[in-house]
């Protein structure tokens, strides 16, 4: 079997060789250049790998972290202290324990410290930081940069206090930067295409629909948080053991700044936007601070010294960019996706010719006995008015309920409680039997709750099979099997073609049925469509019906549909439930609720008779 | 009042529509229909300015509008109810009315009665966040709140999408009132029966080029049309 693939071989290939390329390129020059050159060089590489740590949280989270240089600090220290030789120690850190002091460690084993060290750092900090809010987290890490700061720069016993470390061992070379660079280049693309990576992208895309596929969102972020540390912490290491000179305020603010500068510039979504900001922005900043300080251009032109003009400059870098490149110098895309290169030569597919060459078949679904998902007595209210009023509900697997109503009967907010987005005032949903009231929407995903949205919320920057794979990533496949079930409900809705477009450029209608793709790959035992059909034409919805039919036979699970669309609920429903201010109005047949005179006169309205009747 | 001629749209390489020629006379209310990913969106887009089309061009009351920016083409009179739910979330619904009828006066407060009239629903929601309202509430605001600015030529993009059956009636009532006070419309829509009973002409679009176009008896000479791309026939 030629199974699926998000990308070919050839363009993942171009996607890790070419900043491994540029980072090979960067250490030749600086390993032929003068011992001034090598330093910069080396410095420059050491600044990498503390972006491509940014980009590791920044640009799969979508989430701005300004205290990731808190973690090259806190590598930094670390590395110093197990370093620094032992009469310098004993006067600059007299409050050190012998233990680390004895050390004396090599340039490898105490970055390899520095690396845990920073690393769990990140993890104890983001534990709480991460539970806070998408919009908190940039203020939250900020604060930690700055409670870091302060701790080294009075902890004078220990870190020197604000006069900092000199004499730490200069053990770092243009080579070694240069291997580190590439590894954490590897690590942080092996991340990228990882299930956590795919799960944690899903989030900045849009949390809603990622914890409606059961991403824990916090969880995912906590995972980047600490990777991002780890690479910040081998970042700092490697830095001190070049210049060999270490205080507070080496990576503070400026620091902060020039490195999430470097990120915005290249494009925070991918590894190689990371490198090619960073190498790009640290040429031009060297040529600026060359002509800061006085220099002669083709010999003809003098300028004197104009301090400032690095800061300047770099700053109508970044605005121009931000203007013109909204997503930085890579488009947010790696090597392999950049559209010249996928023009050089025929674009191989990542996708098996055949469409059924990568049907793998889904598990079939475990159906407990008597299972069902119910709501009893739901009330809620918003703001003093009554949304839903002790309202029940029951869905058994293999049945399809329609829940119709007027605008405002409160048949989303039932979904809402059902699927966990919403805690009821009182009243309880069982799923199975077991009380399920109050879990999150991650947790009821894992549970085998499915729903989608009245939007259809699509991960806009991911493609297709990447979209409705890590729907089954999210309840903890591996990428080969998320890959394979992806195909397969992509080939049953007709969207295998479409499957390496990214997502935000289908038309409207082919985003909600990849919406209705990505609660399947979830492999749901109960499945909440929220109005499926709404912009799609006949043809489309006949189809929809046809998919729903299938999702029913195939999946054999339980689907509750809301829809207005009359054409689509009563030709799959064996039931529709009525909701009219909150309360249900009628349970029955189809056949039943359209001819009950009470439903026509607050929901169907007068026109649908005349029309059934024509 | 509205006239595109040779428009073509593309979104990176792909060229989504192909050469459209379309015009909307005083009064008159058109109707685009047509399967998704036909182009639909996309003609409204360049007609509002929120895409830049590759080639041709929009004229408005003789005003080339291509390359205008949207709120200066909103300013000679074009208003646009966007699909989905573009309404100020945090603010009132009685707020988001009054920035529709952007102005204080008794003019506005007039527009104002006039629209809470016709939607009875939002005078009783009318002190309540706009966000706190149903879906279906929701698309009746952003409905409401278009008209207000007094528009020459009203573009709707699937106004009746996410309503009740009884609901859309009660919009199509509106549109109609509209419709007797003399605003041009251009109406885009799923259900292709209803649009072409409503509107004086249709034109079906399929995969970004005009298949067939006019009023309903005249499309009817074009079964084929209508079934390749509409499905059942109307």
């Amino acid at each position: 079997m030629s199974a699926a693939r998000f990308r070919s071989r050839r363009s993942a290939a171009t996607s890790l060789l070419l900043p491994l390329a540029l980072v090979a390129i960067a250490v030749l020059v600086g390993a032929n250049g003068t011992p001034s050159l090598q330093g910069t060089v080396t410095l420059i590489l050491c600044n990498l790998i503390v972006v491509i740590g940014l980009q590791v949280f920044v640009g799969n989270s979508g989430v701005y972290s300004f205290g990731q240089l808190g973690f090259a600090t806190a590598g930094a220290y670390v590395a110093a202290f197990l370093t620094l030789p032992a009469t310098f120690a004993l006067l600059q850190t007299p409050g050190l324990p012998h233990l680390i002091v004895d050390a004396h460690l090599g340039a490898i084993s105490s970055t390899l410290i520095a690396a845990a060290v920073s690393g769990l750092l990140a993890i104890v900090v983001g534990l709480p930081l991460m539970r806070t809010s998408t919009l908190a987290i940039p203020i939250s890490t900020f604060a930690f940069l700055i409670v870091v700061y302060n701790v080294v720069a009075n902890w004078d016993r220990v870190t020197g206090g604000n006069s900092g470390l000199v004499s730490i061992p200069t053990t770092t070379s243009v080579e070694s930067a240069g291997l580190w660079a590439g590894a954490a280049v590897i690590l942080a693309l092996a991340f990228k295409w990882s299930a956590s990576g795919y799960r944690l992208q899903a989030t900045r895309e849009d949390e809603v629909a990622a914890r409606s596929i059961g991403i824990g969102v916090t969880r995912e972020r906590l995972i980047a948080f600490g990777i991002s540390g780890v690479l910040c912490g081998i970042g700092g290491a490697l830095a001190i053991h070049q210049s060999g000179v270490l205080n507070p305020a080496t990576f503070y603010f400026g620091a902060t700044v020039t490195t999430m500068t470097m990120l915005v510039v290249g494009g925070a979504r991918s590894v190689f936007g990371a490198v090619v900001g960073a190498l790009a922005i640290s040429v031009v900043n060297e040529l600026l601070r060359s002509v800061e300080n006085g220099a002669n251009l083709f010999g003809a032109i003098s300028i004197g010294e104009t301090p400032g003009l690095a800061a300047i400059g770099l700053g109508l870098i970044l605005l121009a960019t931000m203007i013109a490149m909204p997503n930085g110098l890579s488009g947010g895309r790696e090597a392999g996706e950049l559209p010249w290169i996928r023009r050089l030569g025929s674009a191989a597919s990542a996708l098996p010719t055949r469409p059924d060459g990568a049907v793998a078949g889904l598990p079939p679904i475990d159906r407990p006995a008597n299972g069902a998902l119910r709501a009893e007595g739901v009330s809620l209210a918003f703001a003093g008015l009554q949304v839903l009023a002790e309202v029940d509900l029951s869905l058994e697997p293999g049945e399809a309920l329609g829940l119709i109503g007027p605008n405002g009967a409160g048949k989303t907010t039932l979904v809402n409680v059902l699927s966990g987005f919403q805690a009821p005032d009182s009243g309880a949903v069982r799923l199975d039997g077991v009380e399920v009231t109050g879990r999150s929407p991650a947790r009821l995903a894992h549970d085998g709750l499915g729903r989608t949205f009245q939007a259809a919320l699509p991960f806009a920057e991911l493609s297709c099979l990447e979209s409705v794979a890590v729907g089954a990533m999210g309840m903890g496949a591996g990428r080969r099997q998320a890959v394979a079930v992806a195909a397969d409900v992509l080939t049953r809705l007709g969207l295998l073609e479409q499957a390496e477009l990214r997502a935000g450029s289908l038309p409207p209608g082919n985003q909600r049925l990849l919406g209705i793709a990505r609660a399947l790959a979830i492999q749901p035992r109960y499945l909440l469509l929220d109005e499926p059909a709404a912009g799609l034409n006949e043809v489309e919805s006949e189809q929809l019906v046809a998919i729903l039919r299938s999702a029913l036979a195939d999946f054999g699970c339980g689907i509750l549909l809301i829809e207005h669309d009359m054409n689509i609920v009563m030709p799959l429903c064996s039931r529709v439930q009525v909701l009219d201010d909150g309360m249900t109005l009628r349970i029955g047949t189809p056949e039943e609720v359209q001819a009950d005179p009470a439903v026509v006169e607050s929901y169907l309205g007068s026109s649908f008779l005349a029309a059934a009747d024509a | 009042m509205l006239e595109l001629r040779e428009i073509r749209v593309s979104y990176g390489q792909i060229e989504v529509v192909h050469g459209v020629d379309l015009s909307v006379g005083e009064g008159e209310v058109l109707g685009l229909i047509g399967p998704n990913g036909a182009g639909k969106s996309s003609i409204l887009r360049s007609i509002c300015g929120l895409a830049c089309p590759t080639s041709g061009e929009v004229t408005f009351e003789d005003h080339v509008v291509t390359g205008m920016a949207p709120e200066q083409i909103l300013r000679l009179g074009l208003a646009l109810v966007p699909e989905g739910r573009h309404i100020f979330k945090t603010l009132t619904v009685a707020e988001n009315l009054r920035l529709g009828a952007r102005s204080d006066g008794e003019e506005g407060d007039a527009w104002m009665e006039q629209t809470l009239e016709r939607f009875p629903i939002l005078r009783e929601r009318a002190g309540q966040r706009a966000d706190r309202l149903s879906g279906g509430e929701q698309q009746q605001l952003a409905i409401a709140r278009a008209p207000l600015g007094r528009p020459k030529l009203l573009i709707l993009d699937e106004p009746s999408l996410g309503l009740a059956p009884k609901t859309i009636d009660v919009i199509y009532e509106l549109l109609q009132s509209l419709r007797d006070e003399g605003v041009t419309m251009l109406l885009v829509e799923q259900n292709a029966a209803r649009t072409i009973d409503f509107c004086d002409r249709c034109a079906v679009l399929g995969t970004g080029r005009i298949r067939a176009q006019g009023s309903r008896s005249e499309l009817q000479r074009n079964p084929d049309v209508l079934r390749a791309y509409l499905g059942r026939q109307p």
